[in-house]
């Protein structure tokens, strides 16, 4: 089996951390839920400060903005250690196993309503598949 | 004896006083009440309620309509948020008794906006705001509701696609009020058209004010916080484009949430200016706004302990942050300004009057809901489902978890003591602040001022002798009589008895809060002067049962033995029930949440054992001051 590269062990580790792990958030109220969450709630956030300007979306698309970029850089190298660690395994399968191991532990727990989402209309507690709705 | 022999004199006294009685002049056409009671009876009602044409209500989901609103209020029962597919309720309410009167108060800032959102092909239904708005309602709920001036874009040039879409939600909601104003003999139902206008400063800092019409006499289109931008300007728009262009219209503001304004709501200062109050400020801001809703779903705002008052029953419903701000975020949380409460301001009012000669704060008391579900005098703590608005939004299904925010509750009931059930007769008695407000219970609640009051005042011609010897709540004591002459305060209350499966609870105190100035500053004095505050009641917080006796009526008579001619004075008194279960209380037992046992508190009921909040209260009512001036060349109104 091939040993898995660091680069894409960060990479896999990174994309799932941002799509799975709840971080504490605040854009008019306080959630815990992934990047991607904080993320998209930025856009629509963005998109109105495109079209209609105003002070109140310009602050919380600023908000959004500047908490997106922290968490993606601290999963960043978050990501990056690990993926140090990972490389460190001698044996190739082990590396695959422990990549993909908390690569499932983190998509299997989103699967869970583990995200506190306040800011959505239908639901307080979400989980992956209904952080968008 | 000696009452058989007085009995005659009050009798004759009563119908004396009967026949003094003022008839309700008419502003409009309508069949006499056949219910008519010249020493006024108390009648219950709401007057801050949102239905789906607040943001605030159609972002959680409340799809209630202004008349379905008057309906729940008149007895019926009405069904609430979530809707299944097939647009069938997941909860259903009702009232136990129906109310006397009430007004639906939507947010006026977005009625146009709203509307274009909601209809498709209008200009601005595909806008990204409206985009928003349809497909993530909670998030718009925070842009939309901060916007302001200017309007959207969407809105056209100088927003005149949404003032014009704004008079289709306005109309239906007179039109409501008017199809549900029963103007039979029968008089069993008013309503008032009425709006909120909802202006805030700084960060999140509470302006909001209703505003309620006389009678169908009103503007073509409201007042909104986006183009009158402070309350002078709504004063302004008031006299603009009602009293002085429609026969017969007239309006009264009245203020709410001043505990959530940082210490704006009674600044002593004009907001549109930012100088100190003048004479005719304060001439114009009395005469605009003779009233102040002092309890409601967000809040207590009389008094708060350590806040400028030492008062022991300063603890109530009390929210725990100075601003909206506050709610959403915890950074922004600071303890409350002390000029948030109604007992300061009231008192910073006779300190202006001694400088001016005018008081600004010469208010009445009323409680509401401020219901967002479109269920005015919903107020029972049992079953309480939320009143939505600020609080949490239910989504598609009811969340495992309080329904509302712990710090708030079901709100109060104004209380309006006049001649009939009509919109004349009760605006009437709004405008001369004979109210008084509850936070829920329906308390029969009289206060009289005089120099002659004493303790056979409490017989069965209390009310005959109130207004013939002396005045009612929000009313002007005058001179004294004869020098060393004090006032007597005559106190009367009952406890509200009540439904068959949900009995009312006896009284435990009642008080009277003397305000006055000395040497150019407010002090506060809070006598008990019937019941007991150790009378041994109190309630079993995981049966809810209520355990020991109260007082089944509390009445007496006050003399001030501090009362000093020369001196600024106003009183009010306050009466509390024995203590009874909170509306969390009742929630977190239904949920089996035992705090003793950690197993049982699930995620979204830890607040349940939050000590910081309390797990019974004394539900309360307030009656509206009654002034002293001494005699100079000051004005004192004395009374319409």
């Amino acid at each position: 089996m091939r040993a898995v590269s660091s680069v894409a062990a960060r990479r896999w580790l990174w994309l799932a951390a941002l799509a799975t792990m709840p971080v504490p958030f605040y854009l008019g109220q306080p959630e815990w839920a992934p990047v991607l969450r904080l993320a998209f709630l930025t856009s629509l956030f963005t998109a109105v400060m495109v079209a209609e300007g105003g002070r109140t979306v310009f602050l919380f698309g600023t908000l959004g903005i500047v908490q997106t970029a922290v968490y993606t850089g601290l999963f960043y190298l978050a990501a990056r250690l690990a993926a140090r660690g990972v490389a460190r395994i001698g044996s190739p399968p082990m590396q695959v196993a422990a990549v993909g191991t908390a690569v499932f532990l983190l998509v299997a727990s989103s699967l869970l309503p583990i995200y506190q989402t306040p800011l959505s209309s239908t639901r307080m507690r979400s989980d992956l598949w209904h952080l968008f709705e | 004896m000696r009452r058989s022999s007085v009995l005659p004199v009050w009798l004759a006294l009563a119908l004396l006083a009967a026949a003094a009685a003022p008839t309700t002049l008419r502003s409009e056409e309508r069949a006499a009440c056949t219910v008519r009671d010249p020493l006024r009876r108390p009648w219950f009602g709401d007057l801050h309620v949102h239905t789906r044409y607040s943001l605030d209500a159609s972002t959680q989901g409340t799809r209630t309509r202004p008349s379905e609103a008057y309906a729940f209020a008149r007895g019926e029962p009405l069904g609430l948020h979530p809707f299944s597919e097939r647009g069938e309720p997941g909860r259903t309410v009702s009232l136990a008794r129906p109310l006397d009167f009430a007004a639906v108060t939507d947010h006026s800032e977005l009625f146009g906006e709203l509307s274009l959102c909601n209809t498709p092909g209008a200009p601005g239904f595909d806008s990204t705001v409206c985009v928003i708005y349809r497909g993530w309602p909670r998030l718009a709920f925070f842009f939309m509701n901060a916007r302001g001036a200017p309007r959207f874009a969407f809105c056209g040039e100088d927003g005149r696609e949404c003032i014009a879409a704004g008079r289709g939600p306005w109309r239906e909601m007179r039109e409501a009020a008017e199809a549900a104003y029963d103007r039979s003999a029968a008089c069993r139902f008013t309503t008032f058209v009425g709006y909120e206008w909802t202006k805030s400063v700084e960060t999140a800092s509470n302006l909001h004010r209703n505003v309620i019409f006389r009678n169908a006499a009103v503007p073509e289109i409201p007042a909104s916080a986006v183009d009158a931008l402070t309350p002078e300007d709504l004063w302004d728009a008031l006299d603009a484009e009602c009293r002085g262009k429609l026969p017969g219209c007239d309006a009264v503001v009245i203020p709410h949430n001043s505990n959530l304004s940082g210490g704006f709501m009674f600044a002593p200062e004009e907001l549109r200016s930012g100088q100190p109050f003048t004479a005719a400020y304060a001439r114009r801001r009395a005469g605009n706004e003779p009233l102040v809703e002092v309890m409601q779903h967000k809040g207590d705002s009389e008094c708060r302990l350590g806040a400028g008052t030492t008062d022991e029953l300063c603890t109530s419903e009390l929210l725990p942050y100075d601003t909206f701000a506050g709610r959403f975020s915890p950074f922004a949380r600071r303890d409350p300004d002390p000029r948030n409460f109604t007992r300061t301001a009231l008192g910073a009012g006779l300190v202006h009057q001694v400088k001016l000669g005018v008081n600004p704060f010469r208010f009445g008391l009323i409680g509401s809901t401020d219901t967002h579900l479109g269920t005015p005098g919903l107020i029972e703590e049992r079953g309480y489902p939320g009143h939505g608005g600020a609080g949490i939004p239910i989504g598609e299904t009811l969340p495992d978890s309080l329904l509302d925010p712990i710090e708030y509750n079901p709100g109060g009931l104004a209380v309006i003591w006049a001649e009939e059930n009509s919109r004349d007769a009760l605006f009437d008695a709004l405008q001369r602040r004979e109210t008084y407000a509850t936070t829920g219970p329906r308390i029969a609640f009289r206060l009289f001022a005089g120099w002659d009051f004493d303790a056979s005042s409490c017989g069965a011609d209390f009310a005959a002798r109130g207004y013939a010897e002396g005045v009612p709540m929000g009313g002007e004591l005058g001179a004294p009589p004869a020098p060393g002459s004090a006032p007597t305060l005559a106190a009367w209350a009952l406890p509200d008895p009540g439904v068959a499966d949900a009995p009312g609870v006896p009284l435990q105190r009642l008080q009277i809060i003397k305000l006055w100035v000395e040497d150019g500053a407010a002090h506060e004095a809070v006598v008990d002067i019937a019941g007991d505050a150790a009378n041994g009641a109190g309630v079993d917080t995981n049966s809810c049962e209520t355990t020991g006796a109260g007082a089944a009526q509390l009445c007496a008579v006050w003399r001030d033995p501090d009362f000093d001619p020369g001196e600024h004075a106003l009183y009010y008194a306050r009466v509390v029930q024995n203590p009874t279960c909170r509306w969390s209380t009742f929630a977190c037992n239904a949920a089996g949440v035992r705090c003793e046992d950690a197993s049982t508190i699930r995620a979204g009921w830890e607040a349940c054992c939050d000590d910081a909040y309390p797990k019974t209260v004394q539900e309360r009512a307030w009656t509206s001051p009654i002034w002293y001036s001494p005699q100079s060349n000051e004005e004192s109104p004395r009374g319409r």
